[in-house]
């Protein structure tokens, strides 16, 4: 009986996140409807240091107001030797339709593994990101239900991230907070990574005053602003939590952290 | 009437409320602090009850600190209706309704609101309270217990909201759904079950309060998102019981409901026992709302439980805490003058006296009493 009227959305539909209401037809017409994306939740973030790119994601899914597991990564390392992708130096991270998110993993990995068949040297962060972009736009009227970062180190060694719409679209950026709980985190690393809304303190008055300008973080910083970003949505956003699983990418190859975040 | 003194009276009737709000801020201005306007909406909260056993130290710690409500509010108050049938907005009761105000629900907005929406504008969205509650009988007496999240959409509006609400001195109510919902239509059954036991001159009885919940929420065909959980002793015993939001209910040994109510059922259905001891269903109940807190995305923070026996409630606020916020990996203190200022004006206190009239407040920690309400002792 409370089962009934649990007040939770209807399971059997799309999760709320996705603005998709059923239309009830004025004339009484049954309207019928296939909708083939769900929300899985979650959020991922990425920030391009001078020498170092972090990616980062929670390991929760969710359908509407359940868990489908604690443990369900968002990040996945593209390239390099095998189903264990040895030696890689780029990582794909998707937020959004998981199952969307897997096929394009899936179809980067083995075009990223071809090009280095084919032409006998990896590819770079570079061409890697916009063959990606040409993946998405190929499947512009049944997109790729997922917002994708794709970060590396460019040919210079300098941090590269990318990010990108589920149509294609996509830039190059020093940070990026994708999913669930982006419209919380942006903010905080508009502020804290780019110094938005932050001035020289005495250094003018009224419009003259000074303001304080980017400098690249070091990687220690830019792990605990990642870390704060996490904790501080889990708090406020229930389909983030669980698990927070980190890439860090350096001259010297992928690093990988998992630190564990809130259960509730 | 001298001019002078009509003139106090004016501004005495028009303006003092601004007024000492102004001095305020001016006061806080010239002590170098920085002036906020901080209007807060009036507790709903009921005072203390006398046979009531606050149980656990930190429950009303933060709500007694903070300053008292002022007495204004910025919000608008909304006119009431007139001449509008009460009971239904569709059907004619009568033709020609005397224009009074009348008791109840204002429903002029609704055919406006209805256009609206049809136009696609979204309905305004209310916090619900996507739950966890529960309740156990035990030899001698009652237990309830909710979790402490309240959400809007995926947000989490509140981290520590109180879902456990007063009804009677041995009668309380946990609720699940549209928060506004459950804390109105047990803050009306509350006044008049209290107007009930008056005029018998007996203890309430938590089957009255179930009937007049049901009564009251089968009116409103389910418009009043309410779910509850109602627990109770009284003369006849200890009862628990739950009412929809359409007004069905039931009376069980065990219950659950809200977005929750599977994962805490399984709890109940795993472990409960005939003839529990008190600790043993306050246990059982703290398990099944921890059951939902970690497998309800709806549903989150704490545990609150009330054990109600013949003798008193005790209310446990915070009984459990497992989802404690860990410290920052860094300080995000902003140094004095990183956010722009395009100009700034210092008014002296001498130059403000000639308007207001400024008191020095000696404490620093103790904000300034402006006007303090008479309240019969």
């Amino acid at each position: 009986m409370a089962a009934i009227f649990s007040g939770a959305p209807p399971q059997g539909g799309p999760g709320y996140s996705f603005t998709q209401t059923p239309t009830a037809v004025p004339s009484g017409e049954r309207q019928h409807g296939f909708y083939p994306y769900t929300d899985n939740g979650g959020s991922t973030l990425g920030i391009s240091g001078a020498d170092f790119t972090i990616l980062a994601g929670d390991t929760r899914s969710t359908s509407g107001y359940n868990i489908n597991t604690r443990y369900a990564p968002k990040l996945f390392k593209i390239g390099g030797e095998g189903p264990d992708n040895k030696g890689a130096r780029i990582v794909l991270s998707v937020v959004g339709f998981a199952a969307d998110g897997d096929a394009l993993k899936e179809r980067l990995d083995t075009i990223v593994k071809m090009y280095k068949y084919q032409h006998g040297k990896p590819m770079t962060v570079t061409a890697c990101a916009q063959r990606l972009s040409h993946i998405l736009y190929n499947k512009r009227f049944f997109p790729y239900y997922v917002h994708a970062i794709l970060g590396g180190l460019d040919e210079e060694g300098k941090g590269a991230l990318y990010s990108y719409d589920p149509v294609g679209s996509y830039e190059r950026e020093q940070c990026r907070a994708a999913g669930a709980a982006s419209s919380l985190i942006m903010p905080f690393l508009d502020n804290q990574v780019n110094f938005k809304n932050q001035y020289m303190p005495g250094s003018g008055t009224g419009h003259n005053l000074k303001t304080k300008e980017a400098t690249p973080l070091s990687r220690g910083h830019v792990e605990d602003l990642v870390r704060d970003a996490f904790t501080s949505a889990v708090e406020r956003h229930i389909e983030v939590g669980d698990g927070l699983q980190m890439m860090i990418l350096t001259k010297d190859g992928i690093q990988e952290t998992y630190t564990s975040l809130k259960k509730d | 009437m001298f001019p002078s003194a009509s003139k106090g009276a004016k501004t005495k009737k028009h303006g003092v409320g601004g007024w000492i709000q102004s001095i305020c801020y001016l006061v806080a201005a010239w002590l170098g602090e920085t002036v906020r306007p901080s209007f807060e909406l009036p507790a709903l909260r009921q005072p203390p009850l006398p046979s009531l056993d606050r149980g656990h130290p930190n429950h009303s710690s933060s709500d007694d600190k903070r300053p008292r409500p002022r007495l204004q509010s910025t919000i608008p108050l909304r006119r009431r209706s007139i001449a509008r049938p009460r009971v239904s907005p569709h059907k004619h009761t009568h033709t020609s309704a005397p224009s009074i105000t009348m008791a109840g629900f204002d429903f002029s907005n609704h055919n406006r609101n209805a256009a609206l929406h049809a136009q696609g504008v979204p309905l305004p969205k209310a916090t619900s309270t996507g739950t966890t509650i529960v309740g156990c009988l035990f030899d001698g007496g009652v237990v309830i217990a909710a979790d402490t999240r309240a959400t809007s959409g995926p947000i989490v509006a509140d981290k520590n909201c109180e879902k456990l609400h007063y009804i009677a001195p041995q009668i309380w109510c946990a609720g699940a759904g549209t928060a506004a919902d459950t804390e109105f239509t047990t803050a009306i059954i509350s006044s008049n079950l209290e107007l009930h036991a008056l005029s018998t001159g007996r203890k309430p009885r938590v089957v009255t309060c179930m009937t007049m919940l049901k009564q009251h929420l089968f009116r409103y065909q389910g418009h009043i998102g309410a779910y509850l959980v109602i627990a109770g002793v009284d003369p006849t015993g200890s009862h628990l019981f739950t009412v929809h939001a359409h007004g069905s209910t039931d009376k069980l040994p065990y219950v659950t409901m809200g977005s929750g109510s599977l994962a805490a059922m399984s709890v109940f259905e795993t472990q409960w026992q005939r003839n529990l001891s008190r600790e043993k269903a306050v246990e059982l109940c703290a398990e099944a709302i921890e059951a939902g807190i970690w497998n309800d995305l709806g549903s989150g923070s704490n545990v609150d439980v009330a054990v109600i026996t013949e003798e008193k409630t005790t209310l446990m606020r915070n009984f459990r805490t497992p989802n404690k916020r860990g410290a920052k990996a860094r300080n995000y203190k902003f140094e004095r003058g990183t956010t722009a200022v395009l100009n700034e004006k210092i008014i002296t206190k001498e130059e403000i006296s000639k308007y207001v009239t400024v008191h020095e407040l000696q404490d620093d920690s103790v904000t300034a009493t402006a006007e303090t309400m008479d309240v019969d002792s």
